[in-house]
């Protein structure tokens, strides 16, 4: 294989998993894209978790596998051959349920391909099932009453009941005074050292210990002197201030995560992500939210504090005219993606964003934004965050802001042909 | 066979060589790699920058073969595979977007835009698994119109494709029926003439304003004329067939008039008051050039060789056994 990327004693997962995968046919089509791979999700939520597991099963894990395993993860795969092709077949059917009843909400694949699976497990197949499609159109709406409890309105109403304004006020206020005074601290070396290696050999170790040392909490410093948060894009005042409860949130003009209110931050994560059935419910949010406000980086958990550190040391120099010398593997990785995306622009014959009076220096604000928004997401979702998927964490941050980026120079050059 | 050169740099494993221009370039924006292939050199297999060896590994065997690549220094490769066949389509349909030359002047027709979009959804959706973008396929069909499909019979089997992606994404895809866009014709003259002093005119160059504007082949002119007691500077600039209105600039020595797409005659026209010592220095025939804002001149020698060639390219495209669903349609 190709030559350096793999050690030759191995061959890459995704070779030996499209293998696997094309033997098991048609039936697991619908679980398939046109080229008939498996899908990102079939890999990420069904093979993954539920057939490979390479938590528990260390020799399928990494990129690639060694020879003497190969034949080990094919009959992994084979063997869930017949439940995977239930799946798909389920999978079919909450489809159509989904259409029947009008759902627009949320992922289809995110949201029922375990569910389709669980039902594989528990029905077989649904062709030879009578009833299927009614099984089918109750685990669409099961899935989606779940996800309706914690709705917006819900929310709206507790924080703006005038019986309990009074209370939730009080536990803000306490979070807010009672915030510990920061310690400030030396730079740890594990940060550069993590972000040497966290694109290539993670090291669970390390992070580990950056977390267990509150690495992220010291780092988090800072953030109350004057100009700091405002200089990361976090806020748009001088230094951070307690928030408002809130009583309304748009979509569209969420201010700075410092800046937005409980409302507001409990709102952008309900919107953004369609996966409430893992989320607490509505009181348990809103204390816990208040909480967070008060914390370091205003996040309640060490590994997402270490990775605002991590991010913002990641980040340095994104969008500067002249970016300085790389400090670190994962810096490199991201100015490199940057510079990337300047190619990609005259490639794709978009204007230059920076000839078009865009404040592109604002990218690494942008990026710091975008970071604590997925961590606050992932807070909310329980979702705990593993050494090896800090990198696709920071990485992903920026691809994001960068595509975001694209869209709107593309409509910039639809509303200018508009009004022309 | 395709055979590469393979280097090490201190970020990346370079495949072959990145296309020499933007115009020629048609690129898949791969996890950890991005792929290139050379409008005027095709190959059956792309030229490639890999930037992150670990994320590339899972896939690259899909493109290059799991032979492929271990020779230090080149690499060849007869590999082929329906994901090869995916993202060399892809990769098309990503230029054809953008750089199409679509021009009356050298009968280029355009291609169908709304089957543009939604077969490079299609395409999109069978690379999904190897691309960058983890939402690219949501992103592609936010694009789709299925009314815009329509008119295709051909594209049945698409439409039929792309619905039952949607679902399977959970994106509801605009349906607003429309006609199939027809062909201006071409209109002559039009507005009041008066008396014209000087003109000039001048090829245009794609690379300073957006896709689908601009005839690729075609010229821009300008006309200094006094009219009702005034002197004006009047700039025409063929627009692309099934052109989108834009806001384009053209400059002719030191005056900036703004352009607007008139769909009536085709041509991006506009007028402005030329300045009292516009005449005075009227010799040697003033430049003009039409640009949008963010768009960098291409100042190299050989532009109009490329843009010749690209246009051969194009007509080529029309004709060939392995054109895409949008350009059959369009030819």
């Amino acid at each position: 294989m190709v030559h350096g990327l793999a050690a030759s004693a191995a061959v890459p997962r995704g070779m030996l998993v499209a293998d696997a995968w094309s033997q098991l046919g048609d039936a697991v089509a619908p679980l398939s894209n046109a080229s008939g791979r498996p899908l990102a999700r079939t890999v990420k939520l069904l093979l993954d978790p539920l057939v490979l597991r390479p938590a528990q099963n260390p020799r399928f894990s990494g990129g690639v596998v060694a020879i003497e395993h190969v034949d080990a993860l094919r009959n992994a795969i084979l063997d869930a051959g017949p439940a995977l092709a239930a799946t798909a077949a389920w999978f079919q059917l909450l489809k159509r349920a989904r259409r029947r009843a009008g759902v627009t909400e949320g992922h289809p694949q995110d949201l029922y391909f375990q569910r389709c699976y669980e039902l594989a497990h528990v029905h077989g197949d649904p062709a030879a099932l009578p009833g299927a499609a009614e099984i089918a159109a109750e685990a669409v709406a099961e899935v989606h009453a779940e996800r309706g409890e914690v709705s917006v309105d819900g929310l709206r109403r507790f924080l703006t009941d005038p019986a309990r304004s009074a209370e939730l006020a009080g536990l803000l206020h306490d979070a807010w005074s009672q915030r510990p005074e920061p310690a400030a601290a030396e730079p740890h070396p594990g940060v550069a050292a993590f972000l040497d290696d966290c694109a290539t050999a993670p090291d669970p170790r390390l992070w580990r210990a950056l977390a267990d040392a509150a690495v992220g909490t010291a780092e988090a410093a800072s953030l109350d002197r004057p100009g700091v948060a405002l200089g990361y894009g976090l806020t748009g005042r001088d230094r951070p201030a307690a928030p408002e409860l809130g009583e309304r949130a748009s979509k569209r003009k969420l201010p700075k995560p410092f800046d937005r209110s409980i409302m507001e931050r409990l709102f952008a994560a309900f919107t953004a992500w369609f996966q409430r059935e893992s989320m607490a419910d509505i009181p348990a949010l809103v204390t816990g939210e208040i909480r967070r406000s008060a914390a370091p980086w205003q996040l309640a958990e060490e590994p997402s504090r270490v990775a605002m550190a991590l991010g913002r040391d990641a980040s340095a120099g994104l969008g500067a005219d002249e970016p300085p010398e790389a400090a670190s593997d994962a810096n490199a990785r991201l100015l490199n993606r940057w510079r990337r995306e300047s190619y990609v622009h005259r490639v794709l014959r978009l204007p230059d964003p920076s000839a078009m009076g865009w404040e592109v220096r604002g990218t690494r604000r942008a990026y710091m934004r975008r970071l604590w928004v997925r961590l606050h997401g992932r807070e909310l979702r329980g979702e705990a965050t593993a050494a090896d998927e800090v990198w696709d964490l920071l990485d992903g941050a920026l691809r994001s802001v960068v595509m975001d980026q694209r869209d709107r120079l593309k409509r910039s050059l639809e509303r200018e042909g508009d009004r022309s | 066979m395709t055979a590469f050169t393979v280097r090490r740099t201190a970020t990346a494993i370079l495949v072959g060589d990145r296309p020499p221009h933007p115009e020629r370039t048609m690129l898949v924006e791969a996890r950890g790699a991005l792929l290139y292939w050379d409008a005027l050199d095709l190959r059956a297999h792309p030229a490639a920058e890999v930037f992150d060896a670990r994320a590339a590994g899972d896939w690259l065997w899909e493109v290059y073969g799991p032979e492929a690549l271990t020779g230090a220094g080149t690499m060849a490769t007869e590999w082929e595979s329906p994901v090869l066949d995916a993202a060399r389509n892809l990769a098309f349909l990503h230029w054809a977007g953008v750089w199409w030359p679509a021009s009356h002047a050298a009968g280029i027709p355009a291609l169908p835009a709304g089957l543009l979009r939604a077969e490079t959804a299609w395409y999109t959706a069978g690379l999904e698994h190897l691309l960058d973008d983890d939402t690219a396929v949501e992103r592609a069909l936010a694009e789709v119109d299925l009314g815009t499909l329509v008119s295709y019979p051909e594209a049945a089997d698409l439409a039929a494709g792309i619905a039952d992606l949607a679902d399977s994404y959970g994106v509801a895809l605009r349906d607003t029926a429309r006609l199939r866009p027809e062909d201006w014709a071409l209109a002559a003259g039009g507005a009041e003439e008066g008396l014209a002093v000087a003109s000039g005119s001048a090829p245009i160059d794609w690379s300073l304003v957006p896709a689908r504007t601009l005839d690729a082949a075609g010229e821009a002119a300008w006309r200094f004329e006094h009219r009702s007691g005034a002197w004006v500077l009047h700039v025409a600039a063929p627009a692309a067939p099934d052109a989108a209105p834009a806001a384009l600039t053209a400059v002719v020595d030191t005056v900036e008039i703004p352009l607007r797409l008139d769909s009536g005659t085709g041509t991006f026209t506009g007028e402005a008051p030329a300045p009292p010592d516009f005449a005075m220095r009227l010799g040697g025939g003033r430049p003009i050039q039409v640009q949008a804002p963010g768009y960098a001149a291409d100042r190299s020698e050989d532009r109009a060789e490329r843009r010749a060639a690209l246009i051969a390219f194009a007509r080529d495209r029309l004709a060939s056994p392995d054109a895409t669903l949008t350009e059959r349609a369009a030819a």
